[in-house]
Formats: C-alpha cells, sequence, structure tokens
C-alpha cells in the first residue's frame, strides 16, 4: 500500500525511461497510427487503444474547498466494423455529486483528415432522477479511423478519486494515470501494478486557499505537491474466464483513497485512521449505527415483533423468529447496499427495502431483544477482494448481521424465510467480511457449511432399455435453498429442479412427480425430495444392455475445458454428492461388465471421489458415486491438477454398465 | 354480487405438482374453477380512450388485479410509458393484503422515471414510468389508476385493449371509446362482442365487455397469445402529427402518410451522387448495380439506434446520413433508396415486425401498425435490402424478417405485402466428419461443413463481432460446433456474396471412447440431435412448428485392426416421418469401419392441439437414434 505524499513507490518494473514517455496532443495523430492495420501483437483484435490517460488535479474555490478535476484522453484505433459500437460514447454521472464538462471528439479518417464531433451532437440528458449522461457518436466512423475524445469530471468530493485501469478487453499501447496533488492531502494507493513507468517528483506550483497571508504574500503561493505519473505499455487484451469471480482485482489499476487533511498550522486531520475510528463513526451516522441503536426508529417494529414471541422465548427461538418475522414483512428491492436507506421504521411501513434495510432491521430486533449483533460488511463475489490494511468503506456493498450466540457465531443475511440464517446470499461468500464491532472491529473467514445431497436412486430396466426411476434425495444448506427457490420458480413438472438436468441426459424421458417431502419448516435448512421418471437409460443390442446408471452430472463440463488459466477457479461454497443407485436388471440378465472401483483426489484432500458398483445378484446392483469439494479457491496453478480431477469424475458419471442376457 | 364473500380456494397450478407443493389455503374473491390455473386474476379492467380531435385524446385505465403466487413475471412492476407527446397525468398504484387492508399507496419517492434505453438505443425521447409494490405475501391485490394526454405523435400510439395473459384469469373488463363524430374508431376485435354503439350527434361512443375468462396455460409451440385471447385494437380515420395529417382508413392511406414523412429526404449531396453514378457507370447489370450500391452503403455507414421525436416516424435525411456516415433502420434504408434512385431503379420503403415471430401479423382488412423496423424492397429484382447490415450478402433476409405480413410505402400509399417463406432446402448444414478411433482410444476428428440461409446467421454474426481466432473458437466449442478449442487446421470463413458459412477442423479427441474392460464405448455421432419437446398431459392449443431446415450429416468411422464391433450396426436404413419433418440415417459398413449417413429435414406446420403427442413422439424417435453408439471389443482369437 502506498501513501503518496512520503513518495514511498514501491511499484516495480522499471522498463521506460521518462524520455520515452509519449506527449500526445490532442487532435494530431501520426501517419502510421493513421495507417496501422493491426495491433501490434494481436493481429485479430477488433480495436487498439493507441493512448489512455487519466489526469488528476485538484481545485480550489473559496467556500466550496477542494474538489477533483480528472482529465480522462482516450485515442482507440479501429479495425474491424465490431469495434464501431466504441464510437457511441456514454458518460454517467451524478448531478449532486459531480459535473462532466469540456467534452471534445474528433475522429482521424485513416487516409488523412479529422473530422471534430460537431458540439450540437454533445448532448447532456437525465437518464432518471439524480443519474444523468453526456453522449455522443463520432460521424464518418470507418474501419481504421482512429476516435479520440476527452472531458474532464469534476467531483465534489475528493475522497475517492476515479479508479483508473490500465488493462482492457482490447490491447492497449499506453495507459498512463498522472496526478499533481497538493501538499495537504495524503492518499494511499489499495493496488501495486507492475508498472513501465513510476515517475514521482515534487513540483512547486500555485494552489488553493492562502493560509500565509501578509503584505508579501498576498496573492499567489506556490506549493511543493507530489507530482507522479505511472504508466504502462503494450498490454494484452484481457479475457474472462468461466469459474472466476472478482476479474477486477486481475487487471492492472489504480484505486486511491484520501488518507488524511493537513492544513498548514492546523492538526492533522485523519479521513480514516483505523477500524477502530471508523467503527465509531459508523455508529454515529444517521444511516448507519442511529438506525439500528435508537429505539426511535425501530419502536414499532419491535413492538410487533414482539407480540410474536412468546413468553421466555430461547435465544435459538428469538434468532429464529426475528429472522423469519423481518423476511416475511419486507421484501428485498434487489439492490445491494452497506446503508440503510430508511430508518427500521420507515422500511417495515414501506414493506420493501435494500440489503442493509433489511439486515439492519434484523439487527435492531436482535439487539432489543437482548442478543448481542452487529453489522457485518462484505465487497460481493464481483467487486474484488476486499482491502483489510485501510478502512476503507466504499470497497463494501452489502450489509450482513453477525451474531454472537451461546453456540457461537453465526452470520445472517436476511430475505428469503426459505434462505435460513447461516447461509449468506451466494454474492455475498466473497471469503472475508469485516464485522462492525465497536469493542473489536475485526475481519473475520467467511465460512459456510459443506452443502451436501444424498440422491439414492431406484432404477429398475425394461429390456428394452426404459428405466422406471425412483429418485429420493436429501439435501441439506444451498442445494436445499436451490432446490426450494426451483421449486417456486417451476411452471411444469420438467422444470423442476434436477429434473431439468436429468431430461437434458435423456431427452426422450419423461417426469410424472416431483415433490418435496416432509418438508420442515423449523428446518429450511434441510429438504427431502423425490423424483419419478421414465427415462430411455439403456441402448439394447442382440444380448446386450448397455446402461447408462448415472442420471444426472456433478461436475459441469467447463471446469475440465479449458486448456490453461490465467485467473484462479472460485466455487461460492463447498459441497458433497453422492449417489447410490440401486438398479434391477431386466428378468434373465446379469452384469457382464462395469468400471472397477476407484477412489482418487487431490494431495491436499480438497477433492476427493469415489466410484463403485456392486453386484448383488438376483438381478440386482448397486452404483456409488460421491464427489466432495471442500476448498472453494484455487489458484491457476493448481487448475491443471483440478482439471485432471475434475476430467477423470465426468468420466465416472459417463461410464455405462454392459448388461447380457443369459443363455438359459 | 357475484362474489360477495371470500371463499376458500385451493390452488391447483395446471400439470405442477411441485405448486401444489407450494401454494397452501388462500382466501381470494373468486371461484376456484376461474382461479385454476393463474397465477394473477384480473379483477377488474376498464379502458376508457376519449378523442377530443385528430392532435388530441386521453386514455384512462383502471387495473386491478390479484396475484396469486410468485409465478407471475414481474406482475409486482406497474409501468407505463411517456413523452413529450404522452404526458402521464394520473398514476396511482395501491395495494392490499388478502382481507383487503390497504399496505401500499405509491408516493412520488417510489416512482421511477427512466430514460427508455436498452443496450441496443443509443438515443430515445420515451421515458418510463415505474414503481414496484412490495407484495411479500399472496394473494396480493395491485390496483392501478392512469391517465395519460395523448397529442401529436402520441395519437399514432393507440391505446390496446388486451386484458389478460397466458396464465392470467379474468373476472370482468370494458372498453369504452369515444370519437367525435366527424371522424371514425376502425376496430379489429377477437373473441369479444361486437360493441355497444351510440351516439350524441357529438360524439358517437363505442363500448366493449368482457366477462369471466379462465386462465389459459402456455405449451410448447403454442400459437402467439393475440391468437387464442380477446382483444380489441383500435385505429382512427383522421389524426395529425405536426403539420403531418395522417389516416389508418386502409394501408394505402396510411403507408401515404409514412410516405408524407419521408419526402424530400431523400435529395443526395452532388458528390455523392457523382460517386454513386461512378461507382455503377460499368455494371453490367441492374443487380450489379445494386449489389455495387449496397456494398457501398454497408461500407460507409454503421447502424446506431436513435429513436427521437417524429424520428420514431420520420428518417433523418440522406444528406444528414453523408454527412455523418450513421443512421437508424429507416435513415439508413432512406439513404440506400435514395442512392437507387440516383441511378434509375425504384424502391420503396418496408415496415416489417423484426422478431422470430411476430406476436400479431397485420391483415389487408384492418391497418395497424406493429412494426419496429424498416427495410427497403426493390420490386424490379423482387428483392428486400436490410441496410443496417454491413456484413450480409446483398438481397439476403433473415429468419427473422421471412414469411410474415409488411407494408410497402410506394408512390401510390401503402401497399400489403408478404416476405418470403423460408425453404428448408436453403436453411440448415452439409458437414462430413471422419472419426478415426486410434491406439489408446483416442480418436483423430476431421470435419468439414458448410452452413445456409438461417443456420449461417449465427455464425456469419460471430465472424464479423469476433475478430480473435480464440474468441471465435471458445464460441463455436461454447454452441457445440466445435468438440474442443486445442485442435489444429482451423478454418472459418463467411461468403461475402451468399449466405454460406465453411468451417474446418481436426483434432484428438480423448472423451470420445469409453474403456470398460475389453470393450469399447463409442459414440460415433458427434452432433447428435438432442432436442425433445416437453411432454404435455392434456394439449389445449394447437401446435404452429416454423422452423424450415434441411440437415446432412456424414460420419466416417474408421477402427483399428484389433477391434471389431460387438453392437452398434444396423442394416436397414432408420426412417421417422411426420407432417412436420422427415428423418433418415443409414449405416454402410467399409473395409475398417462404416459410414453412417443421416438426413433431417424439418417443415413449418399448424397442428391440431390432438396431434402433440405425434408431433413429440418424432422427435423422441429422433433423439433415439441419434443417440446410438457403437460397442468395440478386442478381436478373440480362434
Amino acid at each position: 500500500m502506498q501513501h503518496l505524499p512520503l513518495l514511498l513507490f514501491l511499484f516495480a518494473g522499471l522498463g521506460v525511461t521518462a524520455q520515452d514517455i509519449p506527449v500526445v496532443d490532442f487532435g494530431r495523430v501520426s501517419l502510421e497510427d493513421r495507417q496501422l492495420v493491426a495491433a501490434p501483437g494481436d493481429s485479430t483484435a477488433e480495436a487498439y487503444v493507441l493512448y489512455d490517460r487519466q489526469s488528476l488535479d485538484f481545485d480550489y474555490r473559496e467556500g466550496e474547498g477542494p474538489t477533483l478535476r480528472e482529465t480522462f484522453h482516450t485515442r482507440i484505433k479501429l479495425f474491424r466494423p465490431s469495434s464501431f459500437e466504441r464510437a457511441n460514447v456514454s458518460i454517467g454521472y451524478n448531478r449532486d455529486y459531480g459535473s462532466i464538462e469540456e467534452v471534445e471528439g474528433i475522429l482521424h479518417l485513416p487516409g488523412g483528415g479529422s473530422i471534430p464531433v460537431p458540439a450540437e451532437h454533445v448532448k447532456q440528458e437525465q437518464v432518471r432522477e439524480d443519474y444523468y449522461r453526456v453522449k455522443f457518436t463520432f460521424p464518418q466512423v470507418t474501419e481504421g479511423a482512429i476516435i479520440e475524445y476527452r472531458y474532464v469530471r469534476r467531483t465534489k468530493s475528493i475522497l475517492i478519486p476515479t479508479t483508473f485501469v490500465f488493462q482492457q478487453d482490447i490491447p492497449v499501447r499506453w495507459a498512463q494515470f498522472d496526478a499533481m496533488i497538493p501538499p495537504y492531502y495524503g492518499y494511499v494507493s489499495l493496488t501495486t501494478p507492475h508498472l513501465d513507468v513510476n515517475r514521482n517528483k515534487l513540483t512547486r506550483r500555485e494552489w488553493g486557499p492562502n493560509f500565509y497571508p501578509g503584505a508579501y504574500n498576498v496573492n499567489n503561493q506556490r506549493l511543493e505537491h507530489t507530482d507522479l505519473l505511472w504508466a504502462m505499455q503494450d498490454l494484452p487484451a484481457f479475457r474472462e474466464q468461466p469459474y472466476s469471480n472478482n476479474t477486477q482485482d486481475y487487471l492492472p489499476q489504480v484505486r486511491l483513497q484520501l488518507e488524511s487533511v493537513q492544513y498548514p498550522g492546523r492538526p492533522k486531520q485523519e479521513v480514516f485512521g483505523s477500524w477502530q475510528t471508523t467503527v465509531e463513526e459508523l455508529q454515529d451516522r444517521a444511516d448507519f449505527g442511529r438506525y439500528y441503536r435508537n429505539k426511535i426508529n425501530y419502536h414499532r417494529v419491535y413492538r410487533d415483533f414482539a407480540a410474536t414471541l412468546p413468553e421466555g422465548a430461547s435465544e435459538a427461538a428469538v434468532v429464529a423468529a426475528a429472522y423469519a418475522f423481518v423476511g416475511t414483512k419486507v421484501r428485498w428491492n434487489e439492490e445491494y447496499r452497506m446503508l440503510a436507506s430508511r430508518s427500521p421504521n420507515q422500511i417495515y411501513d414501506s414493506r420493501t427495502g435494500n440489503s442493509a434495510d433489511l439486515n439492519m432491521m434484523l439487527l435492531a430486533l436482535l439487539n432489543e431483544s437482548g442478543i448481542e449483533a452487529h453489522p457485518l460488511l462484505v465487497s460481493l463475489r464481483d467487486r474484488g477482494a476486499p482491502v483489510e490494511q485501510y478502512p476503507l468503506l466504499d470497497q463494501f456493498d452489502h450489509l450482513m448481521v453477525y451474531a454472537e450466540l451461546q453456540a457461537g457465531p453465526v452470520v445472517m443475511d436476511v430475505n428469503d424465510p426459505n434462505r435460513p440464517a447461516g447461509l449468506p446470499r451466494i454474492q455475498a461468500l466473497n471469503h472475508r467480511a469485516w464485522v462492525g464491532d465497536k469493542r473489536n472491529p475485526r475481519w473475520v473467514d467467511l465460512d459456510v457449511p459443506l452443502s451436501r445431497n444424498v440422491s439414492m436412486a431406484q432404477i429398475t430396466v425394461a429390456p428394452d432399455g426404459t428405466a422406471e426411476v425412483g429418485l429420493r434425495m436429501r439435501m441439506n444448506n444451498y442445494y436445499a435453498l436451490e432446490t426450494r427457490s426451483g421449486l417456486r420458480a417451476a411452471g411444469s413438472l420438467r422444470e423442476a429442479p434436477v429434473a431439468r438436468e436429468i431430461l437434458a441426459l435423456f431427452p426422450g424421458g419423461e417426469i410424472s412427480r416431483a415433490d418435496k417431502l416432509d418438508d420442515d419448516a423449523e428446518h429450511p435448512d434441510r429438504l427431502d425430495y423425490e423424483l419419478a421418471l421414465r427415462l430411455p437409460a439403456g441402448q439394447p443390442s442382440g444380448d446386450y444392455l448397455y446402461l447408462q446408471p448415472v442420471l444426472f452430472p456433478m461436475l459441469d463440463g467447463q471446469l475440465a475445458d479449458a486448456e490453461q488459466r490465467t485467473l484462479p477457479v472460485d466455487f461460492p461454497y463447498p459441497w458433497e454428492q453422492r449417489y447410490v443407485a440401486n438398479v434391477i436388471l431386466p428378468e434373465g440378465y446379469a452384469l457382464e461388465d462395469a468400471p472397477p472401483p476407484v477412489r482418487i483426489g487431490t494431495e491436499d484432500g480438497s477433492v476427493t471421489a469415489s466410484y463403485s458398483v456392486t453386484d448383488n445378484g438376483s438381478n440386482n446392483l448397486t452404483l456409488m458415486l460421491t464427489v466432495k469439494l471442500s476448498r472453494t479457491l484455487y489458484s491457476a496453478t493448481e487448475y491443471r491438477t483440478l482439471r485432471e480431477m475434475f476430467r477423470r469424475i465426468i468420466e465416472m458419471q459417463e461410464s455405462p454398465l454392459v448388461l447380457k442376457k443369459q443363455a438359459k | 354480487m357475484k362474489y360477495p364473500i371470500l371463499l376458500a380456494v385451493f390452488l391447483v397450478c395446471a400439470g405442477a405438482q411441485v405448486q401444489a407443493q407450494l401454494e397452501k389455503f388462500v382466501l381470494l374473491p373468486v371461484t376456484p374453477e376461474l382461479a385454476e390455473g393463474a397465477h394473477t386474476v384480473v379483477q377488474q379492467y376498464d379502458l376508457e380512450y376519449d378523442v377530443a380531435s385528430p392532435r388530441n385524446a386521453t386514455v384512462r385505465y383502471v387495473r386491478k388485479y390479484t396475484l396469486l403466487n410468485s409465478r407471475h413475471d414481474e406482475g409486482n412492476v406497474v409501468r407505463d410509458y411517456f413523452s413529450d407527446d404522452v404526458k402521464i397525468s394520473k398514476f396511482e398504484v395501491s395495494a392490499t393484503e388478502l382481507g383487503g387492508k390497504e399496505f401500499f399507496k405509491a408516493a412520488r419517492k417510489d416512482l421511477i422515471d427512466q430514460r427508455a434505453i436498452d443496450g441496443s438505443t443509443f438515443d430515445s425521447d420515451f421515458w418510463i414510468r415505474r414503481v414496484e409494490v412490495p407484495c411479500n405475501r399472496y394473494p396480493c391485490t395491485i390496483t392501478v389508476e392512469v391517465e395519460k394526454k395523448l397529442s401529436d405523435f402520441g395519437m399514432m400510439l393507440f391505446p390496446e385493449f388486451v386484458p389478460l395473459e397466458r396464465e392470467e384469469a379474468l373476472v370482468s373488463a370494458t372498453f369504452r371509446a369515444t370519437v367525435p363524430v366527424d371522424n371514425q374508431l376502425l376496430y379489429q376485435a377477437s373473441q369479444v362482442e361486437a360493441p355497444e354503439i351510440t351516439d350524441d350527434g357529438k360524439m358517437r361512443t363505442y363500448r366493449w365487455t368482457i366477462g369471466e375468462r379462465k386462465a389459459q396455460a402456455p405449451e410448447p409451440y403454442d400459437p402467439a397469445p393475440i391468437e387464442t385471447l380477446p382483444y380489441v385494437y383500435v385505429t382512427l380515420d383522421q389524426f395529425q402529427v405536426d403539420n403531418y395529417a395522417g389516416n389508418y382508413r386502409d394501408w394505402k392511406s396510411f403507408g401515404s402518410f409514412i410516405g408524407s414523412l419521408m419526402e424530400g429526404r431523400d435529395a443526395l449531396p452532388p458528390t455523392l451522387a457523382t460517386e454513386v453514378n461512378e461507382l455503377v457507370r460499368d455494371a453490367t447489370t441492374r443487380r450489379d448495380s445494386i449489389d455495387r450500391l449496397y456494398r457501398f452503403m454497408q461500407k460507409r455507414c454503421r447502424y446506431v439506434s436513435i429513436q427521437l421525436g417524429i424520428g420514431g416516424w420520420q428518417p433523418f435525411s440522406a444528406e444528414y446520413v453523408e454527412t455523418n456516415r450513421f443512421g437508424d433502420c429507416k435513415a439508413l434504408s432512406n439513404y440506400m433508396g435514395a442512392m437507387l434512385s440516383e441511378v434509375g431503379i425504384e424502391s420503396y420503403p418496408v415496415l416489417i415486425h423484426r422478431s422470430d415471430r411476430p406476436n400479431y401479423d397485420v391483415c389487408e382488412n384492418f391497418a395497424f401498425s406493429s412494426f419496429n423496423h424498416m427495410v427497403l424492397y426493390v420490386p424490379s429484382e423482387d428483392m428486400y435490402l436490410e441496410c443496417t447490415s454491413t456484413d450480409e450478402p446483398t438481397g439476403y433476409l433473415s429468419d427473422d424478417k421471412e414469411d410474415r405480413n409488411v407494408v410497402w410505402i410506394t408512390p401510390e400509399g401503402g401497399r400489403l405485402a408478404r416476405t418470403p417463406q423460408l425453404v428448408p432446402s436453403e436453411h440448415g448444414h452439409l458437414r462430413t466428419v471422419t472419426m478415426q478411433v486410434k491406439e489408446l482410444d483416442a480418436v483423430e476428428f476431421n470435419m468439414k461443413a458448410d452452413f445456409y440461409g438461417a443456420d449461417q446467421e449465427m455464425l456469419r454474426y460471430l465472424y464479423s463481432q469476433l475478430g480473435s481466432t480464440k474468441d471465435r473458437m471458445d464460441f463455436l466449442h461454447r454452441r457445440d460446433l466445435l468438440p474442443d478449442v486445442s485442435g489444429r487446421d482451423y478454418v472459418f470463413d463467411v461468403a461475402a456474396d451468399e449466405p454460406v458459412a465453411h468451417l474446418e477442423y481436426a483434432t484428438t479427441l480423448t472423451d470420445r471412447v469409453r474403456k470398460l474392460g475389453s470393450r469399447r464405448f463409442f459414440a460415433f455421432n458427434p452432433y447428435p440431435l438432442l432436442w425433445v419437446p416437453d411432454d404435455v398431459a392434456d394439449r389445449k392449443l394447437p401446435v404452429v412448428y416454423a422452423e424450415n431446415r434441411f440437415y446432412v450429416d456424414t460420419v466416417h468411422v474408421s477402427i483399428p485392426n484389433n477391434l471389431e464391433i460387438e453392437s452398434g450396426l444396423f442394416g436397414e436404413p432408420i426412417v421417422y416421418e411426420h407432417a412436420i419433418g422427415e428423418y433418415r440415417a443409414e449405416m454402410k459398413p467399409t473395409e475398417d469401419g462404416l459410414i453412417w449417413t443421416r438426413t433431417l429435414k424439418l417443415t413449418d406446420a399448424r397442428l391440431p392441439a390432438e396431434a402433440y403427442t405425434e408431433f413429440r413422439q418424432f422427435f423422441v424417435d429422433v433423439v433415439k437414434a441419434e443417440n446410438s453408439q457403437l460397442v468395440l471389443r478386442e478381436k478373440r482369437t480362434k
């Protein structure tokens, strides 16, 4: 992590000298760039970023204080028509917090000549209440053209400058972040990209309020600014991969955050000093601590909740009741937030709220009931790994509840009453979370219990290969949750959970039943589920019958598809699937051939699988297949091993059995 | 009062025991029979349309409906559109829970106004007002009251009386339209009794009433909802947009109005006119000229969706397109038409509904605008030109525009026409694969394929959108057109002048032969057709099958000397025939294996409901035949 004013830059890799830094004037392009026909090293790229620059600067106006002035300058070569959408530029902003100004665009034709975007084509318009956008599209776009545009984003708050990402989905020749930071402001950098240029110096320039009034210092004051330039060059296009989350983490980028402010002669003001001060500030915020700590904000909700509680309810009963109460009374509006939009009383009246609204209501009910519970903040799976070193609030986008129960801590993320406490939304399973405990703010692992699915299949095979199948499944945790949700959404039997996968494997199959069994409202973490199907599971041929006994896949083929990976494999939760099939053979048939029993596992034991077929005699055999995945995160270097495991498991689930008609 | 008390209703969702388990007893002001199979009951829908003049009208509606369970599709989200010419003067939404207690009444802060833009629209004058009702429990009854003032362009947006969708039941609905006697309401209705018409000398009033309707379940390959549910569509004999007077009396009149909006917008800048003439100077035929100009436009211009003001109907001028080199479908069609006109080739702009299957196919006797796109028609060549495409062959009309009614905007006015129907022989693929089983059970795979017509569209799009070979191979693999991405001899190309895409690929497959003791299971068909329509117990609606395709796959299989085929060979061809298709698979032995050839012809058809079982069985049979595999075993020594 970097403290900019101290100029302690640890970024590695300085392959370019300061003399190599390109000087790019808006509106002027070289003949070579006009005539370029492909990106160097990537002849198939649809477009090529010739230049991408973000310059951070500060303005100061009396009465307004400091503001951010960020200048963006982009130049892109368009090689193929598929890239022409890039010529439609749309820049969004919130008018309450800033503006977009000084927008200019110009198109450079490959054969010479440049055409500016007419000023009247640059439109500023409202998209919804608080959100506006500036947009324009380039005229005369053609293959080989270069689009170039720049604009200034002014932002009232200097807390978090815009993140600059060096790499893009097309190759980049030059990407540059530069900044001129007044000495009063201390920023930290949250990322450490491998830079090609890392130039840092002090530059004197005029800026800001005059803290030294006097006869000889009336107008201008020249201050030593931190003058930095970070750049990367010749970056390949970035590619997404399946089963990867937090892809943003793997893109080189600059994320700055204001750490402190110190004006001359005044004490240093920590913007964030520690997680401890942060939690104290949060507790004082109206849209955070006060909503669940001041009873005036939740008294009506609590009154109605308390009326539902039996006298002397146990701790577990109170927790379950509070969780169910919020889940049934308030509808989630599909928005993830770490701050509440309104007080719990107001949310209760409106019956709808964001994720923080719901969980803050739960916090209020638990604390008021004497159960110690704290806010638990998390960044979602697709938002990047959390930064634990600095108390950065903007990295969080979801609030949950961390309750300290007698039986141990439990994470609650209320919404769907079918999803029990202890099982957060899958999007929230981003490995680490921060507990906003005033006495002991801390990071904790966001572990969830293993989700298990045990399937018992009774397969009665006819000589023509048709199989009558009764499938009973005992599921828990996320399997139970997903199946319940799937059942709710299913419009027909064929759309019922698991049935979909089975019928995809046996397209001519028919389903006659898909039911929950012993659905226990007290235990939403468990589910017994039953299917009845008729499937073309066997292929008869002369005296032989070839049977496919594993009825649904346990692993997605995509996992074993890639030759290599550059990104980690990230599963949301650990799981185990056990499949036991009791196969009744057709009269007069016997097992002729079956795969030998096998047990495989990774070196660390985090993935294991076993397979066996037992001939019980009397036209009956038993197949067992178990796959367990107890770790959720695997690095890219571990993929080769993982892929081999997955391929073996897929082979197990696809292996047929050979049955043969016996001579009478 | 027919429903004075709340009745206990046990909701049984049609064909879905899964739902019966979830939705227990609820209390509703409807009979169990009416609620059967519904996720929503429309209790009341009253629509009013008051036309004050050819340029002003008011639309009001009250819609009260009960969501019975969570299977509704965003039924709790209420939305309507508005613009400068469609002003919302009232938008009230409230909701009650079981027993009638109101728990929600939308305040201003609950209303969200959003510009109607999506991924494909760059600019639009339309906005959407929406509110989400927090229905946490069911039943949840929502009442919506809206009033909208229409003027100018808004006059072309007529209210549509469609009281219910599939899986919705209806208690009652009314539609009242009042029009000055010097104007005329034109309408088309289905499954609704004739309107009651009254006249006070100044205003004429039409009134339609619909009573109870049970919910209609969606079924695989069912007709468009508009064919099986009640509706009333209306237009006006006279309306006015800005200074343009128009009428919907017939297609001719409506086409004249659209033509008047386009009038004078086809003048080419002199430099472009010169270039155009130069371009076709040595063209040998009229078709050659069209081809040259179409290619010229494809190279020169790009599509940008801009739906602004009267621009919702009126195109940007040819000069504007020439200056900026972009435009929407209307602007580009107008531009192309202007160039053709410059060289003496007549063409007509064409209003069309671009979709897999139009919900409503316009008809001869009722002029009603349900179009979302414009193309160009060249009568002298009987050719349609899609002017938003940068890579389609000249005259190619894609799958989503064929076989439907359209309106040509001719100099004499509008004329209803029908785009060509797909012919199976022009849409499909010819593919040849060699599968050579090698040692260690690896299979050498070689494939060459040509895709035609509708089946090449996705490939052509992919070819234009993805430049990187790796991206293209990934995509083809995800679409099951390549068995992996680690192979060799990859060739992928699309023909510039005809709707054909070509693909070649070779690789070594290690997962096609499963070894089991001395046996090997070999799935020799690398591209099995594995799709079967859902089984439906009690089919109610006719079957509408719209595919027209012809697929030919040939697989040459060779196996090593040490193996022999234990089973999987068949002597007689496998043949299945049905009204919608013909399947034939043949297997011929060769010196070192066999050749398997399969043809599948699919033809569009409309079948009665009772034919569904046979329709499905055709696909069941096909899948069974497609899933055949060879069982190989080591040769036994004598």
